[in-house]
């Protein structure tokens, strides 16, 4: 295996386990609470933000 | 007597066939992944990251780069790749403005017109040169295991959440507010004033053309633009706002500040309570992270059945010092200029936004300077 490829598994290994750590330390996320499937034609679900939004 | 100029067509490395591996297993993790997802943050996060697979695929699948785009033009006067950047736009475009006008659920990605616009877009132009890589170009180059990329990703996440954090003060300097260009002139005449503005770019782009040859696979390469165009529509019928990349390595960010002891609640963007109640959520619970997340793992599956996954990585110390820093000064100028390629040139204009067009001019510029650094820097053209 190549060194590159080391390191690609290292960085994914890696980012499964930051995704983890992540979960158990978030609020717990209610599954049922979830919003519709897709936006278009629903009632507007507030969001945190987009990179381009302006600050609120 | 005059001689035609002949039709760009691939050089033989484009051409050549490399290595591939069976795409059943990575598809099968897929699948699984997908439903792993939808079971813990529900459909739409789930779409979303099938969504952002798919932008992952046909950016790796193609190598569509918009750093590289511009750089074959700026160098070699090879339009190809800018080209196919404009017609993802104009794609996205017509079908994307008369949505978000129908709908008002949906939004578009309007940022201010600012100083921090102007100096940021310059700034990132300049940067993606020397990273060789945007928001979308460093996640899929990430994704399919180029550790230059990988080096780039860590300044890039610590930039985004450093720039939102200090960008009230970067406004001060002087911004006016967003312009959505169909609220302020009408859908049609948006659509037509911008559709007449990318004809005619391109037109130049073709016109000043020199190279004879291409390193994309120009059919390929047109093909994966109308399927960006359509991802990115599905984006945003599906979150209610355009694609986007930097806001949520930015939250990834603020997670690692706030775990470090760094005071969120009083910093003037993530103190905000939308922005507090997204940092206590899990980062798979974020719309642009989730895509994010599903880009990476797009990528990589495209680069093992392209046989282009895990390049060898040769760069001087100085060249992964340069990457490191590039990351940084990314990450920070993308939330100065609010948004990278994707969410300001890409979502900005195909969603009607001034704000489009102005980081468009300045990062152009900035690419400009950015690719005479890149080559004083040794990195490869």
């Amino acid at each position: 295996m190549r060194r590159s490829s080391v390191y690609a598994l290292v960085f994914w290994g890696a980012l499964v386990a930051l995704l983890a750590l992540d979960w158990v330390s978030a609020r717990p996320y209610n599954r049922f609470a979830e919003p519709p499937p897709w936006q278009l034609g629903q009632p507007a679900v507030e969001g945190a933000g987009h990179c381009a939004a302006p600050l609120r | 007597m005059s001689v035609p100029t002949p039709a760009l067509t691939a050089t033989p490395a484009a051409a050549a066939a490399p290595a591939r591996e069976k795409l059943a297993p990575w598809v099968g993790l897929g699948i699984a992944l997908w439903a792993a997802v939808t079971w813990i943050v529900g459909l739409r996060q789930g779409l979303l990251f099938a969504v952002g697979i798919g932008f992952g695929a046909v950016l790796a699948g193609v190598a569509f780069g918009f750093t590289t785009g511009w750089r074959a033009w700026i160098r070699d006067r090879d339009p190809t790749g800018f080209l196919a950047q404009l017609l993802a736009i104009a794609l996205a475009m017509v079908v994307s403005i008369p949505l978000i006008a129908s709908d008002s659920a949906l939004t578009g990605a309007y940022g201010p017109l600012s100083v921090s616009l102007l100096l940021g877009a310059f700034v990132f132009g300049a940067a993606m040169q020397v990273a060789d890589g945007c928001g979308s170009g460093t996640l899929y180059k990430v994704g399919l295991g180029n550790l230059f990329s990988v080096a780039v990703l860590p300044g890039f996440i610590a930039g985004s959440f450093l720039g939102a954090a200090h960008l009230d003060r970067w406004l001060t300097l002087g911004a006016l507010p967003p312009v959505a260009l169909p609220q302020a002139i009408g859908v049609l005449p948006t659509l037509l004033a911008q559709l007449a503005l990318l004809g005619l770019i391109a037109a130049a782009l073709w016109k000043f053309r020199r190279a004879t040859t291409t390193r994309w696979q120009p059919r390929a390469i047109y093909a994966g633009a109308a399927l960006l165009a359509l991802l990115g529509v599905l984006n945003l019928v599906i979150a209610g706002q355009p694609w986007g990349i930097v806001y949520g390595l930015g939250l990834a960010g603020a997670k690692v500040a706030g775990a470090l002891g760094y005071d969120l609640a009083a910093n003037a963007f993530w103190g905000r309570p939308a922005q507090l109640a997204q940092v206590e959520q899990t980062l798979l619970a974020d719309v642009t992270t989730i895509t994010n997340l599903g880009l990476l793992y797009g990528a990589f599956v495209a680069a093992r059945r392209r046989g282009t996954a895990c390049p060898p990585a040769a760069a001087t110390g100085r060249q992964w010092l340069a990457a490191v820093v590039a990351g940084l000064v990314l990450g920070y100028s993308a939330r100065l200029a609010f948004g990278c390629n994707i969410g300001a040139f890409f979502s900005g204009i195909s969603t009607g936004s001034l704000h489009g067009w102005v980081w468009f001019a300045a990062a152009f510029a900035g690419s400009l300077a950015g690719v005479k650094l890149r080559a004083a820097l040794g990195l490869k053209a």
